[in-house]
């Protein structure tokens, strides 16, 4: 994928850009305007990003259209995607080492079930135990229209799991309907050595593969973190 | 002093796209565009440099998929078509500047680029650009590596350790169909790693992978030599981690050469440039405007106002920049190699279709990077698994989970805002395609021939390329078409199949149209594969 420098494109790309994004008066707007006109649309999802500081990851893929085809390449007999799969269940996904996407279902019976009983439903975050602490959890209360959430992970070197919990206010009950699968980032040994980084040579060997030429250090939190700390030590 | 050895790895990938059930399909002229700009452009390069005895070494992983669509008879014609009309076009255009002398001379590479690049692909690939590979890998220019089967993000997948490894042992099987030998080496799509994947890795003897240039130094052990050694996994498999820093001199949207004012301008294209009537013929119905490859510009700067692009002063910079690409190893040999028990080892790790496609002058600054390698006795071109048979002693260290996309973990393919939303269909399409394995085993005649195009469908599903286009918006009709439409064939077997049924309507046209793997057995989605060794030690995959 190539990022796109919206400056460098010509006022006929712009153009065909702009209708294919339904801007009105696509073919009258000024250059400025249409300039104006795609940003404000691509604003919220950042296509295009002049200052974006590397490539990593991105493929190639041509084109600056997004075809709209007429209909699906599906095949004979196929059906549309369910909205859910009538299961009751939960999934989490680790986005980062602090962010995890958590999706979920409820079976009809669940559903109808809950509404009957007037219950409400929870994402609850399970903080495992580890060495000297103990179990934790928190909770998160969700619509019944919900199905998806990013939950953040408060400790790295923990392993978490999210839970679906019924919540039944008339008794002060709850009940577990789905837990995810175990998630978890592990704490580095850096983080927890930071001042190895004061020796020079090891600082060179760790660090120097790691930073662009004009001194941007790689795009990732907990490295920043690991520097922040020891930079203190190496000053 | 120590001697600066560069390991140059190259990943070669496109999702498997192909629609005979349209004449001319859009999204097919991605393949035909890298091979036109990227791989024969590379293939011309080393090849000339092995008659000239330059001596070289580089990996290449070339991905299932990329491999299907390079043997697949339908898109060779298709290719022949997409550099018949494109030859077409250049010659309208040498008419059309007949009186514009810089951009005549531009037309005219531009032609010229094209038939030779036909002549080379006729001629000494014989139409195969895949046995072009194989014969440099032969002689000992190319370790050839294979990854995924369609390229999937495994951290993604990681509690789905089934299809995690039908997806290596799908690649891994191939890899040995194609070019009848096994893959050392495995590229990890998207450098995607999470602690535990070696296992499944090591399952099909695979000695070594690459990962992100901070899986080692985010690792719970204590990291000792930084990218510039491998590690080995506890379970012995050998990584390699990318390094970041000498990367951006090449892959830096702010710092890298590419960005360089006077190479060319990649997005202004005559395909977009020039009136609908004349460029018609070479773009898409109806009137969809796409690049034709034929640009006329120099980056110049951030602006409109281009100026017409100079292969003279292009080719002064490629000079000077692999000149200072060299310069920056050695700086860096010297301020490292001192504190390291060996000679450093750099992994530069690319996608194959920056160079010539995207940057267009990339291919002749590799060659040039070649040629003064081969000069300079302080450095010399290796491969990892040339590495590794030195025996030389290294750090035991469990590798931190990591990708190289933005922000170096899975924000890019799982992202709530875009892509996430399919991880609900996906990991149903995985369960049921296991739950039809388990209960279906060793299937005969039609459902067989339906249970492995649903495993064909589960593996596409899973490429990384759908999540990666929707997040970034470029193609995302299409992808999100591409992902539902897998999806949706899976469900139609399974309910099927719950009904002891097949449709052989759907059965044919889905064979016909996602034809790759036509020897994958269905089976090794099956749980209880997992406990026996993999095919590829136990069935004869030779063509």
């Amino acid at each position: 994928m190539v990022l796109i420098n919206i400056d460098t494109l010509s006022d006929s790309e712009l153009r065909c850009i702009a209708q294919q994004e339904g801007v009105e008066d696509w073919e009258d707007l000024s250059r400025e305007d249409l300039i104006d006109s795609i940003e404000e649309i691509y604003e919220d999802e950042n296509r295009f990003e002049p200052n974006h500081s590397s490539y990593t990851g991105h493929r190639y893929v041509k084109t600056l259209v997004n075809v709209d085809r007429q209909g699906s390449f599906g095949l004979p007999g196929v059906a549309e995607l369910p909205t859910s799969y009538n299961e009751t269940s939960i999934h989490a996904i680790a986005k980062d080492a602090n962010w995890v996407y958590v999706f979920w279902s409820l079976s009809p019976q669940d559903q109808a079930q809950m509404e009957e009983d007037g219950c409400t439903l929870s994402i609850r975050t399970i903080v495992i135990a580890k060495d000297d602490y103990p179990e934790t959890s928190f909770d998160i209360d969700v619509l019944g229209s919900d199905m998806e959430w990013s939950l953040e992970l408060p400790w790295q070197g923990r392993q978490y799991k999210a839970v679906l919990v019924r919540k039944d206010h008339s008794n002060e009950s709850e009940r577990i309907l789905a837990e995810s699968n175990l998630v978890s980032i592990e704490e580095s040994w850096l983080s927890k050595n930071p001042e190895a980084l004061k020796d020079r040579n090891r600082f060179n060997v760790l660090v120097t593969s790691l930073v662009t030429k004009g001194g941007e250090l790689i795009n990732n939190r907990q490295v920043h973190e690991i520097l922040e700390e020891g930079k203190e030590g190496l000053a | 002093m120590k001697k600066n050895r560069i390991n140059f790895i190259f990943n070669a990938h496109l999702p498997f796209v192909r629609h005979p059930e349209y004449p001319k399909f859009l999204e097919e002229d991605w393949l035909f565009e890298a091979i036109n700009e990227s791989y024969l452009p590379m293939l011309r390069m080393m090849y000339a440099l092995r008659d000239e005895k330059v001596p070289f070494k580089l990996t290449f992983s070339i991905s299932p998929t990329l491999c299907s669509m390079l043997d697949d008879p339908l898109l060779r014609e298709r290719f022949l078509n997409y550099m018949n009309e494109h030859l077409e076009l250049g010659q309208k255009e040498m008419e059309r500047l007949s009186n514009d002398p810089h951009k005549l001379r531009l037309a005219n590479m531009y032609l010229e680029g094209l038939s030779k690049n036909l002549a080379f692909y006729s001629g000494k690939c014989s139409n195969d650009i895949l046995s072009a590979f194989n014969q440099l890998s032969s002689e000992g220019y190319l370790e050839l590596i294979t990854t995924t089967a369609t390229h999937a993000f495994l951290p993604a997948y990681k509690d789905y350790p089934i299809a995690v490894n039908a997806q290596v042992e799908t690649g891994m099987i191939e890899h040995l169909r194609t070019f009848e030998r096994m893959s050392e080496g495995f590229w990890l799509p998207e450098c995607g790693y999470y602690p535990g994947l070696e296992d499944i890795l090591a399952r099909h003897n695979i000695k070594w992978t690459s990962l992100s240039s901070q899986a080692f130094f985010l690792s719970q052990d204590e990291p000792k030599t930084g990218c510039y050694a491998p590690v080995k996994c506890p379970n012995g498999l050998y990584c390699f981690a990318r390094d970041y820093n000498l990367t951006s001199l090449i892959w830096s949207s702010t710092e890298g050469y590419p960005c360089d004012a006077d190479y060319r301008e990649f997005y202004r294209d005559i395909g977009y440039d020039l009136p609908l009537d004349y460029i018609r013929p070479y773009i898409h119905e109806p009137d969809v405007r796409v690049f034709t490859g034929f640009k006329y510009w120099a980056i110049t700067g951030k602006t409109s106002d281009k100026v017409v692009y100079d292969p003279d002063k292009a080719a002064m910079k490629v000079d000077a920049h692999s000149s200072n690409f060299l310069y920056h190893i050695k700086s860096v040999g010297d301020l490292v190699g001192p504190s390291l028990p060996n000679d450093p080892i750099y992994t530069l790790s690319f996608d194959a279709e920056l160079f010539g496609h995207w940057w267009f002058e990339g291919v002749k600054f590799l060659e040039a990077v070649i040629r003064k390698v081969a000069l300079d006795d302080s450095m010399v071109l290796t491969t990892p698994g040339q590495c590794i048979k030195l025996g030389e002693e290294v750090q035991t260290l469990r590798p931190a989970y990591s990708t190289w996309g933005d922000g170096g973990y899975s924000q890019v393919w799982v992202d709530s805002s875009s892509n996430a939303w399919a991880y609900r269909h996906a990991f149903k399409s995985l369960e049921r395609m296991t739950e039809l394995a388990e209960r279906f085993p060793d299937q005969k005649s039609l459902k067989q021939r339906s249970l492995s195009q649903a495993a064909r469908e589960t593996l596409l599903l899973m490429a990384s390329d759908w999540p990666f286009i929707i997040h970034n918006h470029s193609s995302e009709e299409y992808a999100r078409k591409r992902l539902t439409g897998h999806i949706q064939n899976l469900n139609l077997v399974y309910e099927n199949m719950c009904r002891n049924a097949v449709n052989t309507e759907w059965l044919v046209k889905a064979e016909r149209r996602d034809n790759l793997f036509p020897w994958l057995d269905y089976n090794v989605f099956n749980s209880r594969h997992l406990a026996e060794p993999s095919l590829i030690f136990t069935t004869d995959y030779s063509k």
